[in-house]
């Protein structure tokens, strides 16, 4: 089959990026398969082309509502228009609506939870599934570094559905998640397809520094310095106001993004970015699926991450054109402190499991349950997933087992700022992966970081204008 | 715009009469029996709701500047508007929002009105593929449903729109201020729409105080959008006002409640099949007697007990509850509200 002149003929495309080609063929073969592609090498165009090849439904189980509203905008914009996303901000009317015109749909997106509800899994297991994907299928791992536990409902889903092909697609995935992704979607011999994390163009450095105070001092420097577009993570929302107060003071273009902030303004910042309006964004992890900016030159972390997959996801954001950027990582002792205490919030300890459970046994809710344990949302629901299959002692083994997985992802990273041999070795050994290849620009332990390509000296952006209403009206429309 | 100035103007109307809190409630648009009457009692219904999201502490922060300045006091649960605080009142300008019809649902013309000048902005630069401001599918096939009967009879739609607009602004009689607010939340090619903060940095005006003028030239937008003679002036704005105007300002559980009520079910059975609790049964028909002037109050209270407590509402110009409580002690406190929420017209 001429599945290049497919690509050619719906896609518009000439070639297939590394990895595609090879998931298209299994799935076309309705084999099982699991791609491990990294960020921003074209994911979805795996069921899309397929998809629009086969009869039948495409489902698509996606964690996020941006995410998913993302792709429904970006399969719309290329003029499929059978296309359709349901969460639970929908009202009862609009999901009803699709209902009704389901036979005219052929992608549909769905969350995880919605997708366990026993009325849309019955409506659901009855429609031609030709592929059911599973986007950052990595969240159905409590290895991997997010993990949600809806996902783990999605065996059922799939076993009642009558077994359709499936398509696991993740950026990162080691050989337990991997074990994993197989185990928990009652997979059948997949093809793996895995292609390099390594990113040849981009350039890694550590930055160790005293304090606090020194990382902004840094990154003020920086940005005065050097060129954007580029996103600075930051671990909290105050620090990316704060930061980004600092930043804006010294000239710089730049807009801090965060999931507190409001929906108008959300859109706004990222239009910006896109147009080159602002030139940084200060973001917290909110930040970043569904960003189709290709020309970001650096992705700076004002403090680790709390995996390394977490930041090869985050760093791997910028040079998405091919061309340079540099990834950052600054770094104070004090961090590891901090992001080991944000790491296992989440984790409920023994006496608080013991807690919930005596609560739920007495009759409270989940909610107050866990109110009443002091755990977190996310905990109590993975505390009350293991309770429908597990004994207490298990679970708290489990915990016990997973608070150990997250303290060695923790460790990784640790490594990783501490490394005395190549920063890109150090990363692509978590993932059983070796260098292809000597880069030229590679990292600062191999003494190549040089960001002299990144300076510049482009006078800083102007201050905004406030323009007459009427002069705004005409710069818009006329 | 500031939240102390409206809070004062509500305090002003309530002098004497309510908490504080009441003006809390009017403003975040709580749907019990007693904030839906006083908005009505009071001629408050334009703050209805204008704030759904009030914070506390922001609320208690502005109270604590009306204080400071002695315009208002609170002792007992009860507000006391001073001198100086009534001299105030009558300075400000008339704040023209209309929350009680528009509920937050303004949001949606606004974005109707981002997406349409997008799209305006982008197909004039001949870009017909790009990524549209918002994802909400509703809103999206309104604006196509626009643009489809824009083609039809227009050439020049941007153009066209955008006299429309100026005109428009015009009609509204907002501040210059409050119309670039507006404009600069538009986004078009190459002149992305800007963020609040990045308009309070060039304003000098703060971000609550930005999204209040905002929220009042929104309203006012569609208000002049709405008019009968829109249609032939503002033939755009009136197709993407469509449907903004609360219907029946009734809150939908309530609806449901009137529909039981109307079959003549009483309210311990409404409050079964609703499975609610009669306490809530009897907001909603409080909400339903103060928008509906047929509504029939014999079903609960005697005539006389009625004149009785119109004749006291009347004589000392008393509204609080309590006290008639304590008139009319065989009277309970549904029945003297809905004798309140039933006899305003008269009253007055």
């Amino acid at each position: 089959m001429d599945l290049r002149q497919e690509l050619k003929e719906r896609f518009g495309f000439n070639e297939f990026r590394p990895g595609q080609e090879d998931v298209i063929r299994s799935i076309l073969k309705r084999d099982d398969t699991i791609a491990i592609l990294p960020t921003g090498m074209g994911k979805s165009l795996c069921y899309q082309l397929p998809g629009e090849m086969l009869d039948g439904l495409v489902l698509v189980i996606s964690p996020l509502v941006s995410l998913m509203e993302d792709q429904v905008a970006s399969i719309r914009k290329r003029g499929e228009k059978r296309v359709a996303a349901v969460n639970s901000f929908l009202s009862t009317e609009q999901r009803k609506y699709i209902f009704d015109e389901i036979h005219t749909i052929k992608f549909l997106f769905i969350s995880p939870e919605m997708i366990s509800r026993p009325d849309m899994t019955n409506f659901l297991i009855r429609l031609p599934i030709s592929i059911l994907v599973v986007d950052e299928a990595h969240c159905i791992s409590q290895w991997g570094f997010d993990f949600r536990p809806d996902y783990l409902r999605l065996g059922e889903f799939i076993r009642l559905a009558g077994k359709p092909p499936v398509l696991a697609l993740t950026a990162t995935a080691d050989a337990r998640v991997e074990a994993d992704i197989i185990s928990y979607l009652h997979m059948s011999n997949p093809n793996v397809i895995r292609q390099s994390l390594d990113r040849p163009n981009l350039t890694y450095t550590v930055q160790p520094l005293e304090t606090e105070a020194d990382k902004t001092t840094w990154l003020k420097e920086r940005l005065k310095t050097t060129k954007g577009p580029g996103i600075i993570y930051v671990a909290s929302r105050k620090r990316a106001e704060e930061l980004t107060r600092i930043l804006q003071q010294e000239g710089i273009t730049i807009a801090s993004y965060h999931a507190g902030k409001e929906a108008g303004d959300r859109s706004i910042i990222q239009q910006q970015f896109l147009t080159g309006e602002i030139s940084w964004i200060c973001a917290t992890n909110a930040f970043g699926m569904g960003v189709h900016k290709d020309d970001i030159r650096q992705v700076i972390h004002d403090q680790m991450p709390a995996s390394a997959a977490a930041y090869v996801q985050e760093a791997g954001r910028g040079g998405r054109d091919g061309e340079r950027s540099a990834a950052v990582l600054l770094y104070v002792t004090d961090d590891e402190q901090k992001v080991r205490f944000i790491v296992q919030r989440d984790l409920p300890d023994e006496p608080q499991v013991r807690h919930f459970v005596a609560m739920r046994a007495s009759g409270q809710s989940i909610e107050s349950s866990a109110e009443l344990a002091g755990i977190s949302e996310t905990g109590s629901r993975v505390v009350q997933y293991y309770l429908e299959t597990l004994s207490l002692e298990n679970i708290l083994k489990t915990f016990t087992k997973l608070k150990y997985d997250k303290e060695e992802k923790l460790r990784q990273m640790i490594a990783y700022v501490h490394s005395k041999t190549c920063l890109r070795e150090q990363l692509l050994s978590y993932f059983d992966e070796t260098s292809q290849a000597k880069h030229d620009f590679c990292c600062s332990v191999c003494g190549t970081a040089k960001y002299d390509w990144l300076l510049s000296n482009e006078r800083l952006g102007n201050r905004r204008r406030l323009l007459q209403w009427e002069e705004r009206i005409r710069l818009l429309l006329c | 715009m500031k939240l102390s100035s409206i809070i004062l103007k509500i305090a002003e109307k309530m002098d004497g009469q309510r908490s504080l809190n009441a003006s809390l409630h009017v403003l975040r648009g709580k749907r019990s029996g007693q904030t839906l009457q006083d908005v009505d009692y009071f001629s408050v219904k334009p703050y209805f709701s204008i704030l759904p999201k009030l914070g506390d502490s922001t609320f208690a922060e502005a109270v604590s500047s009306l204080h400071h300045a002695g315009m208002i006091s609170e002792s007992e649960g009860i507000v006391t508007v001073s001198e100086k605080g009534k001299r105030k009142a009558k300075e400000l300008p008339p704040f023209q929002f209309d929350g009680w019809h528009y509920r937050g649902r303004e949001e949606i013309f606004f974005l109707r009105m981002v997406l349409l000048v997008q799209t305006l902005s982008q197909l004039r630069n001949s870009q017909n593929s790009f990524h549209p401001i918002t994802n909400d599918r509703k809103i999206q096939q309104f604006v196509k449903e626009v643009l489809r009967s824009l083609q039809d009879t227009r050439p020049n739609s941007a153009r066209f729109f955008a006299d429309e607009l100026l005109l428009a602004l015009k009609m509204t009689g907002i501040s210059d201020l409050q119309a670039a607010v507006l404009c600069h939340r538009l986004t078009g090619v190459s002149a992305s729409g800007w963020t609040w903060e990045q308009l309070e940095e060039s304003t000098g005006e703060t971000v609550a105080s930005l999204q209040l003028e905002y929220l009042e030239a929104l309203h006012r937008l569609i208000t002049v959008s709405e008019s009968t003679d829109a249609e032939e002036r503002l033939p755009i704005l009136h197709m993407l006002v469509k449907d903004i105007r609360i219907k029946t300002p009734l809150t939908d559980s309530t609806a449901i409640t009137k529909k039981l009520f109307d079959q003549g079910l009483p309210i311990d059975e409404i409050a079964i099949v609703r499975q609610l609790k009669v306490n809530t049964i009897e907001d909603h028909i409080t909400e339903i007697a103060t928008n509906d002037r047929n509504f029939p109050i014999l079903r609960f209270v005697g005539r006389d007990d009625q004149l009785a407590v119109q004749h006291e509402v009347r004589r000392n110009d008393v509204k609080r509850l309590r006290f008639l409580k304590e008139k009319f002690p065989h009277l309970s406190y549904f029945q003297l509200r809905l004798i309140l929420s039933t006899t305003k017209g008269e009253l007055v």
